[in-house]
């Protein structure tokens, strides 16, 4: 399980005043199921992924993950430049562990053998897609995805949306995304989260329909756009209350 | 027209032409002071090449110039490690943690601004007029240095690559070797660089001041005898195995572990 509850997140601006950018988030996932954390950029959802990897100690509240491995994918690829796609992919293994099949690895996320290859070779849509599979390459219990689409053109978004769903369902994993983009939130999750307001709150908690019924999955993009218009501008949303991390 | 030079033929001819200008650069400062000795035509108080290569030819048959390189290089070697050692560990302590750098960067200042003299001096009176001594004076005075510059590249340590190491659970020695060794190794470099060219000169003062052997004893011997041919003959022996250490070793160990950013 994976039990989220913030209650507060501040953070300190440059003149020492502190401003709260999170208040009452409150979400839990059982295996299987695919959050998707939905708003503007700029609102707080990435500050919402750190702190629940860990990496903002300093908050007011409580995570609780799931046992067993976590598998991130960050905006930034993040890989290691001096290593190799390959060596990057291995550098995640537990000692002990069989050693991963790379290029079978690097198929997953629908990429050619580039295993040879330094990171600065790659696009940034491919170097996405290693840091995708090296997330996946430790097995994780839970993969938390910093809008994990960014970058790549719909239809490799859509197939590898597609990819993720179908290893959530066979191994139980829990997936915790990201996205301001409604039409991804709904293509992949099993429940849609919606952040409004600053600080930023749940304004929603719903869950998606099964993903076959389109009537069902337009009625509900149809309502989420009429409840919360912000959903339907992009990028300038950001501008006024755009996070330092 | 021309062919466009592939990548083999264009780095092999890069190669060669920077060796070629560092030894007209070396050619061309032996041609300036044959010169310069040509002009001021005083033999006693400014030899020309010849007679000093002569010298050092004759010292070196004679097994007096090796043996004391030998001596004054193993100082070298020794202080030179303690000296990395201790100011890498502790700057890489200083540069992750600001309570740590605030109990030791006091102690830096002081090492950085008390004279080396004043160390050598101390260092013989309490330890004694002995090879610890003299090499413990100089590790203690080249720390410091190497200290704020391992230091300063553990501050550049990338913050986002720190976060995989941690939401992967990486192990510490994993951490280390893969993710921050390879961030530090131009900083440890240029460290070792710098730190290798002033140890030795340090070393000099140390054996002038309390050693009957090595270099520095050498040198001030013929100071005294007024032999300019000797002191030459020993400063540029040394010199020159500097400059293979840095050209042979130093260098193509640098240019082996950075070579991943000449590919970005």
């Amino acid at each position: 399980m994976l039990e989220v509850d913030i209650r507060a997140k501040a953070f300190r601006s440059t003149r020492g005043t502190m401003r709260p950018v999170l208040r009452d988030i409150a979400f839990s996932g059982a295996p299987g199921d695919i959050l998707a954390l939905l708003g503007p950029s700029g609102i707080g959802k990435s500050t919402i992924l750190r702190t629940v990897l860990g990496l903002n100690p300093d908050f007011e509240g409580r995570v609780r993950l799931p046992l067993g491995q976590l598998g991130v994918m960050f905006q930034e690829p993040r890989l290691l430049p001096w290593l190799s796609i390959e060596e990057n992919l291995r550098l995640v293994q537990r000692d002990g562990m069989p050693a991963p099949n790379v290029s079978a690895l690097l198929a997953d996320v629908l990429l050619p053998p580039v295993q040879a290859l330094l990171p600065s070779a790659l696009s940034l849509g491919m170097a996405r897609r290693v840091a995708l599979a090296r997330a996946l390459a430790v097995d994780p219990a839970i993969l938390v995805l910093d809008e994990p689409f960014a970058s790549l053109d719909q239809n490799l978004a859509a197939a590898l949306g597609a990819r993720i769903v179908d290893r959530v369902r066979r191994c139980g994993t829990i997936v915790l995304l990201s996205t301001h983009d409604v039409d991804q939130a709904l293509a992949m999750a099993t429940r849609v989260l919606v952040l409004g307001n600053t600080p930023a709150t749940l304004v929603a908690d719903v869950a998606v329909p099964a993903h076959d019924d389109k009537t069902a999955i337009g009625r509900l993009r149809q309502d989420l756009l009429t409840r919360f218009t912000f959903l339907g501008r992009t990028g300038d949303a950001a501008s006024g209350h755009s996070l330092s991390e | 027209m021309p062919d466009i030079a592939c990548q083999a033929e264009r780095s092999t001819y890069g190669v060669s032409a920077v060796g070629i200008r560092r030894a007209g650069s070396l050619l061309a400062l032996a041609l300036l002071w044959w010169v310069t000795a040509y002009l001021a035509a005083s033999p006693q108080r400014l030899p020309g090449p010849v007679p000093v290569l002569l010298f050092a030819w004759h010292e070196i048959l004679d097994g007096a110039l090796p043996w004391n390189v030998a001596i004054t290089l193993r100082r070298v070697i020794e202080a030179f490690i303690g000296a990395m050692l201790v100011g890498g560990v502790l700057g890489y302590l200083a540069g992750r943690s600001r309570r740590v750098d605030a109990l030791i960067d006091p102690w830096v200042v002081i090492a950085l601004n008390l004279p080396l003299l004043v160390v050598v001096v101390l260092a013989y009176v309490w330890v004694g007029l002995n090879d610890t001594a003299a090499v413990l004076a100089v590790a203690i005075a080249k720390a410091p240095t190497i200290f704020i510059t391992i230091r300063e590249g553990t501050r550049t340590l990338d913050r986002g690559l720190d976060e995989v190491g941690f939401v992967y659970r990486l192990s510490l020695s994993r951490r280390l070797r893969r993710i921050e060794w390879p961030q530090l190794l131009p900083y440890v470099a240029a460290a070792a660089r710098g730190g290798l060219s002033i140890t030795w000169k340090i070393v000099l003062v140390v054996e002038l001041l309390g050693r009957p052997n090595g270099i520095g004893f050498v040198l001030n011997l013929y100071f005294q005898n007024f032999d300019v041919t000797g002191i030459l003959a020993y400063g540029l022996t040394f010199a020159a195995i500097m400059l293979i250490v840095e050209t042979a070793v130093l260098q193509p160990w640098e240019r082996r572990t950075t070579a991943w950013r000449r590919h970005a």
